[in-house]
């Protein structure tokens, strides 16, 4: 077990080796230039003046030299200067990352919650009015562009109820503190967690009932029923059990989904996290922010996945990995 | 068991359609309004943001976070610098003289090529960092001149004396800059003359001196007292800490979501009325909604045929419009053989109806410019001069002339077995550049000309229209400068901002002439003779200027906004009804 | 979904025609296939169905309600939206169509080989799928398309170079199954070469779950192109897709009062993509009928 987790962990320091190899050289090879973009419209700029600041950043030299130059700073923790902003990546990235958690776990926590119990109440009272509405309405969810989604609860919820905000994480310049400043932000967060965890919800009941459904076919399931357990013991004690099993996975395998897709939400809400400023960054080409991003995420989906991994040995002893 | 199904698919589906529907209602009466009207008399009445206390809050899309007078790039980012530091000199808002801010008066020396500055007495830096003097306006020169600046303001003082040099590590002092006191311990890399010790003045030396370097002095002042750091990463560190000396104090930047900022009690010119002033994130679409819910205090409007009609809706706030200081234009390539046939870019200036597709487009809310100059400024060309109005007939003839004869059978024009294809390069975030060329192609196919219009995020616009091969004609918007000759360089040669590679020596020559001339008058006159020969050339089609409307809810007054000054100009005096 | 056997004589036919009498035996599946051909004819036969043209800007008449002469009123710019909605049916349905054909044709390539040959070749293909599987989808798409400009080329090729690992792991799952079982054998003794055993016996063989996961690859397309489109970076106008027309939605006056520029491509996009889900859902359902959902 043990070797098999330190092979796995080895393959994913491999794979994440390849994914900086593609994404350098993808985001060099584009077209545009983080320094023309920043001062072609600036008068009375020079070229010696561009060229000075080109080379100032090393991007003066060939691509795989600076493919070099990146990795060896970046195994001394250093994910290089934002050319925008003229800050380290790391504290640009450390400001928002938090926000972007904070969000995606929300809506992660929220989809599980509402999910599991939907998921199982519609498979163990399968061709009920209560199956068929979360079939439909989960059908629906997955078939919604989460944008337009977003305008609607902004239009109904933020403008024309004024319940909540249209934008932003927090009132700007409160002076609040403890419980009023989690509230705060809760309420900004209201509708962009809705979307997320909406969108999200649909495809985790789909998951969580065609699994529970299997289960319930499955031969100790009868066996249980024969022996005359209480339907309720056989669906919350072994059922449920077993058939979470391949939801642990989809959680691990989505945590990168969501984060990603948390791009668009926050466009949408204003919502201070990575997702806007990665947009950002890649408008201006500031290469080393959208490498620090994509590195960090590409981290986070692969620790997703180990932890799925090691979610399952937890939940289902049987398995054994080799 | 499928009957129930079908009911349940088709409630669900009702269900959606309904929210879907309840989302194209017609406009929410909101309680708040209904109360406005009981309480009619008092000002605030109705408002919804009459509780929101002595607070300005300003709402636009998060700024980079350069707040450094010297080293800023966005509008975004300075109007914190606007607001934390001042100027030496500044612009009237009528009249766009200069006035004097931290210089109290100046006099320029046309013989010799200098200007000497008086310092105002008694600025106070904030935080209790002294005085500011003639010291801090020669250090922040000399930041500017020094080797490690990589901001985008050092070309402006470029022709100081000694600048260059000291630019390039081939000499210790700045020559053309003086100081009159004694040199202190920790001397700047100055002249210091002990001819008769005043810390207030400051004498500047150049070679030679033009109205651009006056411009340039509404630049903002930074105080040595903070800024003058070990080294220049020390220094571009402080960016997210600004101190100056400026009507209000920078308190904090929370990433993307505000900036706040406090009234400065021991400002030179009086304290402000305010006691906060918040810069608030929104996303451009969100700006009305925003305004609408009390959440904010005022913004420009992005969208503005969309947004006025909501605007409208509000009977809380008001619009105050001024011409923007942008205008767009369409420029040729004219390095590309099609495009020095002046008879081709004379053609597409009469083909394309440009006055229709403004009029339409913006709602009559502005008109056809004639030069890259605001319309009320001096330099700008009389009306008479507007040229190429809507002629397709004329455009078709200029065609024949030239060469390119009509193919009846698909109703383009060739030459010599060539169709006649122009290629625009269009930057994809941009609306406008959207619209103009739809209507383009179509009025071009109207006179036989194809237009294939690509488009492509900024930075793959900025590097392609300047070297691809592919490129005839392209979009382009400019935000014009107080100073004629930052509009008028865009079309000289060896300027990195002419990428359309026009190249007229007669237009440079006058265009130096007009750089150096100091009266107003005659140098205005030699600007017109440039802009002249532009619409003769035609190596650009002028579309329109713009107009920015403001959206100021009505318990703040005295907000001053005109087309080159930062909407926090009048910072200071600005007041809130409680 | 309480299918009852009907009085056929099923027992002589092949699994794939069971397959078909299940798959058309579902009526959501029957609406599904024609909402999905209803707008690939419209799409197809766009220029004859319209009187107007797809681009025609007329800005005297911006923001018109639904009219006689324009049956689905105007958009920001006066165009006809009828017109451009079934114009963009095409660019919307070829997105999401091509993009699933890439993704799929890469994956299989990918999947049959690593699955069969096995060993190293394996494990390099699993990682290279790895690699493009933990690359965060809308980031690295926002790289691409800056690469390419917004276009209709670039939008397809993103989703297709981006989302071929599911393939490629579902198919080599399955011919590693499929690898050991009997008739494999034969044919090796038969000396069959690879390249006839992986795609006349091993790829037929593993095709049904393959086809269900493209089916809803294809809705996910067309979803996913609506969201580029929304960040600026899918299709650009003038070519019109459902996604940048439903964009337009984000102005809150059009959301407000101009029901008609938004309510149209978001019903095309939503009818589409819940199409192609039941679509994707029955052929999963008739495929393998042991799991009866």
């Amino acid at each position: 077990m043990l070797k098999y987790f330190v092979k796995r962990i080895m393959m994913s320091i491999l794979v994440l080796f390849g994914i900086t190899v593609i994404v350098f050289f993808l985001i060099h090879w584009a077209p545009g230039d983080p320094i023309q973009a920043m001062y072609n419209n600036i008068p009375g700029m020079t070229q010696e003046q561009i060229d000075a600041k080109k080379a100032s950043m090393g991007l003066d030299k060939p691509v795989p030299v600076q493919y070099v130059m990146y990795m060896k700073n970046l195994f001394k923790g250093d994910l290089g200067m934002s050319i925008q902003y003229n800050r380290p990546v790391l504290d640009l990235i450390g400001e928002r990352v938090w926000n972007t958690f904070g969000l995606t776990f929300a809506a992660l926590l929220l989809s599980i919650l509402l999910a599991i119990p939907v998921g199982v109440l519609s498979a163990t009272k399968k061709y009920s009015a209560f199956d068929y509405i979360v079939t439909t309405l989960a059908f629906v969810g997955i078939s919604i562009p989460s944008f337009f989604f977003g305008f609607i609860l902004i239009k109904i919820f933020a403008v024309d109820l004024g319940w909540f905000p249209t934008a932003g994480m927090q009132t700007a310049g409160n002076t609040f503190t403890g419980l009023d400043k989690i509230m705060d932000i809760a309420w900004h967060g209201a509708l962009p967690v809705t979307v997320l965890a909406l969108i999200n919800m649909a495809s985790y009941t789909r998951y969580v009932r065609s699994s529970i459904l299997d289960v319930i076919r499955q031969d100790y399931i009868r066996t249980a029923r024969a022996k005359g357990l209480k339907e309720k013991v056989v669906i919350y004690k072994h059922a449920l059990r077993n058939g979470l099993i391949p939801v642990v996975t989809i959680i691990g395998s989505s945590l990168a989904y969501l984060f990603s897709g948390s791009l668009i939400t926050e466009t949408i809400f204003s919502w201070p996290g990575l997702g806007k400023m990665i947009y950002g960054a890649t408008t201006a080409r500031d290469y080393y922010v959208m490498m620090g991003i994509n590195i960090f995420v590409a981290v986070l989906v692969v620790l997703g996945q180990l932890l799925s991994d090691a979610l399952l040995v937890l939940v289902d002893p049987r398995i054994k990995f080799k | 068991m499928k009957k129930k199904k079908w009911v349940c698919l088709a409630l669900s589906v009702m269900m959606v359609v309904s929210v879907i529907l309840s989302g194209c209602g017609k406009k929410s009466d909101g309680g708040k309004t209904k109360e406005g009207k009981e309480a009619a008399g008092n000002e605030l009445a109705g408002n919804p943001a009459a509780e929101a206390g002595n607070v300005l809050r300003y709402i636009c899309t998060a700024p980079p976070g350069v707040f450094n007078g010297i080293l800023y790039t966005a509008t975004y980012d300075q109007y914190i610098c606007d607001m934390v530091f001042n100027r030496l000199l500044n612009y009237d808002s009528e009249t766009m003289d200069f006035k004097p801010e931290l210089a109290e008066s100046w006099e320029v020396d046309e013989e010799n090529n200098t200007v000497t500055m008086h310092i105002r007495k008694g600025v106070q830096i904030h935080n209790d960092l002294g005085e500011l003097t003639a010291e801090d306006v020669a250090f922040t020169l000399q930041m500017l001149c020094c080797p490690e600046y990589d901001g985008p303001r050092y070309s402006n003082f470029a022709n100081i004396v000694g600048a260059a040099e000291y630019k390039s590590k081939t000499a210790d002092t700045i020559t053309g800059i003086t100081l009159y006191t004694k040199a202190p311990e920790d001397p700047l890399d100055v002249v210091y003359s002990d001819e008769e010790e005043d810390p207030y003045k400051i004498t500047l030396e150049f070679a030679p001196f033009t109205t651009s370097n006056l411009h340039a002095m509404t630049g903002y002042i930074l105080p040595r007292a903070y800024y003058d750091v070990d080294s220049y990463d020390e220094f571009v560190a402080l960016n997210l800490k600004p101190v100056g000396t400026g009507p209000m104090v920078f308190n904090q930047y929370v990433i993307d979501q505000y900036v706040e900022l406090d009234k400065n009690e021991n400002y030179w010119d009086g304290a402000p009325k305010l006691d906060k002033v918040i810069y608030q994130c929104v996303s451009d679409d969100a700006r009305i909604a925003t305004m609408q819910s009390g959440a904010a205090d005022i913004c420009e409007v992005r969208n503005v045929d969309e947004d006025l009609v909501q605007i409208d809706e509000m009977n809380f706030v008001t619009v105050d419009s001024v011409q923007g200081n942008t205008f767009a234009f369409i420029r040729f390539r004219m390095d590309q053989e099609l495009m020095q046939d002046i008879r081709i870019r004379q053609a597409l200036a009469y083909a394309f109806d440009r006055a229709g597709f403004v009029e339409s487009y913006t709602g009559g809310r502005s008109t056809l410019t004639y030069a890259p100059a605001p319309k009320d400024a001096g330099a700008y060309p009389s009306e008479d001069e507007g040229m190429y109005p809507y002629d397709p007939d004329k455009a078709a003839e200029l065609l024949d002339e030239a060469g390119w004869k009509l193919n009846e059978s698909d109703g383009y024009r060739y030459k010599d077995g060539k169709k006649l294809t122009l290629n625009y390069t269009g930057i994809s975030e941009n609306k406008n550049d959207s619209m103009k060329t739809a209507v383009m192609i179509e009025n071009y196919k109207a006179v036989g000309i194809e237009l294939i219009a690509t488009f492509y995020d900024w930075a793959t616009y900025m590097d392609t229209v300047r070297t691809d091969d592919k490129t005839h004609i392209y979009g382009y918007a400019w935000s014009m400068s107080p100073d004629n000759y930052q509009n008028a360089v865009l079309f000289q040669k060896g300027s990195l901002l002419n990428d359309g590679q026009y190249d007229n020596p007669e237009y440079d020559t006058l265009l130096e002439e007009a750089r150096v001339e100091l009266d107003v008058d005659k140098s205005n006159e030699l600007y017109k003779q440039c802009f002249h020969i532009l619409n003769e050339d035609v190596p650009v089609i002028y579309m329109n200027d713009y107009t920015t409307p403001w959206v100021i809810n009505n318990r703040v007054k005295n907000v001053i906004v005109s087309t080159f000054l930062p909407w926090t100009y009048n910072i200071k005096n600005i007041e809130i009804v409680q | 979904m309480g299918r009852k056997k009907k009085n056929v004589n099923i027992e002589n036919m092949s699994p794939w025609q069971l397959a078909f009498r299940r798959l058309f035996g579902n009526k959501l599946v029957i609406i599904a296939v024609f909402v999905i051909v209803l707008f690939t004819l419209l799409a197809v036969f766009a220029p004859v169905i319209s009187p107007h043209g797809r681009d025609t800007i007329d800005l005297l008449n911006r923001y018109q309600p639904p009219s006689a002469e324009h049956w689905l009123g105007t958009d920001d710019m006066g165009r006809d939206i009828f017109t451009r909605l079934i114009y963009a049916g095409r660019v919307s349905l070829s997105v999401g169509v091509l993009s699933t054909l890439i993704a799929t044709a890469i994956g299989m390539v990918v999947g049959a080989v690593a699955g069969f040959y096995g060993g190293i070749v394996d494990m390099i293909l699993m990682r290279i799928a790895d690699i493009f599987s933990s690359m965060p989808f809308y980031i690295i798409a926002i790289t691409i398309m800056a690469l390419f400009g917004p276009s209709v080329a670039g939008t397809i090729l993103v989703m297709g170079v981006l989302w071929w690992p599911g393939t490629a792991i579902l198919l080599r799952g399955q011919i590693l199954s499929l690898r050991e079982q009997e008739f494999m054998e034969a044919a090796t003794a038969l000396g069959i070469s690879d390249f006839k055993k992986i795609v006349r016996h091993l790829i037929p063989n593993a095709i049904a779950p393959i086809m269900v996961a493209a089916t809803l690859n294809v809705a996910n397309a067309i979803l996913t192109e609506s969201a580029l489109s929304y960040l600026g970076l899918g299709i650009r106008i003038p070519i019109p897709s459902w996604g940048n027309m439903l964009t337009l939605a984000q102005n809150m006056l059009v959301l407000k009062s101009y029901w008609w520029i938004w309510m149209c491509p978001g019903f095309c996009i939503f009818i589409t993509v819940m199409a192609f889900n039941f679509l994707g859902d029955g052929l999963r359902d008739a495929f393998d009928p042991k799991q009866d959902r």
